[in-house]
């Protein structure tokens, strides 16, 4: 779990840095799929977290 | 283990060196290319730049550049032969005359590039250089789905390669495993500084412009420019070593020509 986080965390210095060096219209290309990368896995940390917490709806 | 174990090199060999000196801590080695001939041996100018962060033989690497001088110096060595079979060359004689040079004393080419893919069917962590006909070879062809990812693979670093200012691939994900039907393509292209995607081709911008990449070439296409400096690539490549199931994986630089 926490190297999943620490890859978050990669990519978003990863995010920071590149806006420093690239047009605008650039960093918008690059960033596109970094930013997707980021979102599956923040969803995937979210899936792995709630997968014990789910509770049958009907007794 | 190893496809060659003469102690002379065959002709035209190109392997993977790994170059040691012992005025570094042990950890630390080189890897170039050596272009082996009967008689003599070479490593290819373009190949002593300085790589990135790479963890062979369970060593992680970080080298400076070693000067040529100093290298040259390894066209006297003699080759002769290592207790595991690979070919070796030792040149402890040589010292270095100036500060600048490297006393490099021993140098050990190997017969796999790319190691053996680990029980999960991945390969080991690190990055692992090939180039393009070792690349095919390994990946490219053991399943229709595997022949038509890596036309797609040239056909996309073409492109991207026309802009004249492609530095380094790396590919990473299923294409670089045991799956006999990989999903798709995960590479990072590393592109020169003063590079722009408007100052490259319609077709070539495809490749740059991660949905159309998607659709046209079945790749999740991530780029940047090389001055996002050596630590963020680090950082970056490091990322793309932990797979979906949180496991450290290797990834694959391919050579460019």
């Amino acid at each position: 779990m926490l190297l999943a986080q620490q890859c978050i965390a990669n990519l978003r210095t990863v995010l920071l840095e590149a806006r420093k060096v690239h047009s605008r219209q650039d960093y918008a290309l690059m960033a596109e799929p970094i930013l997707l990368e980021v979102q599956q896995r923040e969803q995937e940390i979210l899936e792995y977290l709630s997968s014990g917490l789910e509770q049958p709806v009907a007794s | 283990m190893f496809p060659y174990c003469s102690p002379t090199p065959p002709a035209q060999w190109r392997q993977e060196v790994h170059l040691a000196s012992r005025r570094w801590p042990s950890s630390i080695i080189f890897r170039a290319r050596l272009i082996c001939s009967a008689d003599s041996f070479r490593l290819r100018p373009n190949l002593a730049r300085p790589h990135g962060p790479v963890r062979t033989r369970e060593k992680h690497v970080r080298p400076d550049p070693p000067s040529w001088s100093a290298l040259a110096r390894l066209k006297r060595n003699r080759p002769c032969r290592s207790t595991n079979g690979a070919a070796f060359a030792d040149s402890r004689g040589s010292r270095s005359k100036s500060s600048r040079e490297i006393d490099i004393w021993s140098i050990c080419y190997l017969g796999f590039v790319l190691p053996k893919l680990t029980e999960e069917g991945e390969l080991p962590p690190g990055v692992h250089v090939a180039d393009w006909q070792e690349f095919q070879s390994r990946f490219g062809g053991s399943s229709f789905r595997r022949v038509w990812l890596s036309g797609r693979l040239r056909e996309l670093l073409q492109l991207a390669a026309s802009s004249g200012k492609l530095r380094r691939v790396f590919i990473w994900g299923s294409f670089v495993t045991a799956k006999p039907a990989p999903r798709d393509l995960d590479l990072l292209l590393i592109m020169d500084e003063d590079f722009e995607v408007d100052g490259v081709g319609a077709a070539a911008q495809a490749v740059f412009d991660s949905a159309r990449a998607k659709l046209l070439f079945e790749s999740d296409v991530f780029w940047a420019r090389a001055s996002i400096g050596r630590e963020i690539l680090d950082l970056w490549l490091d990322t793309y070593q932990t797979s979906r199931s949180f496991r450290k994986r290797g990834i694959v630089e391919l050579e460019l020509p």
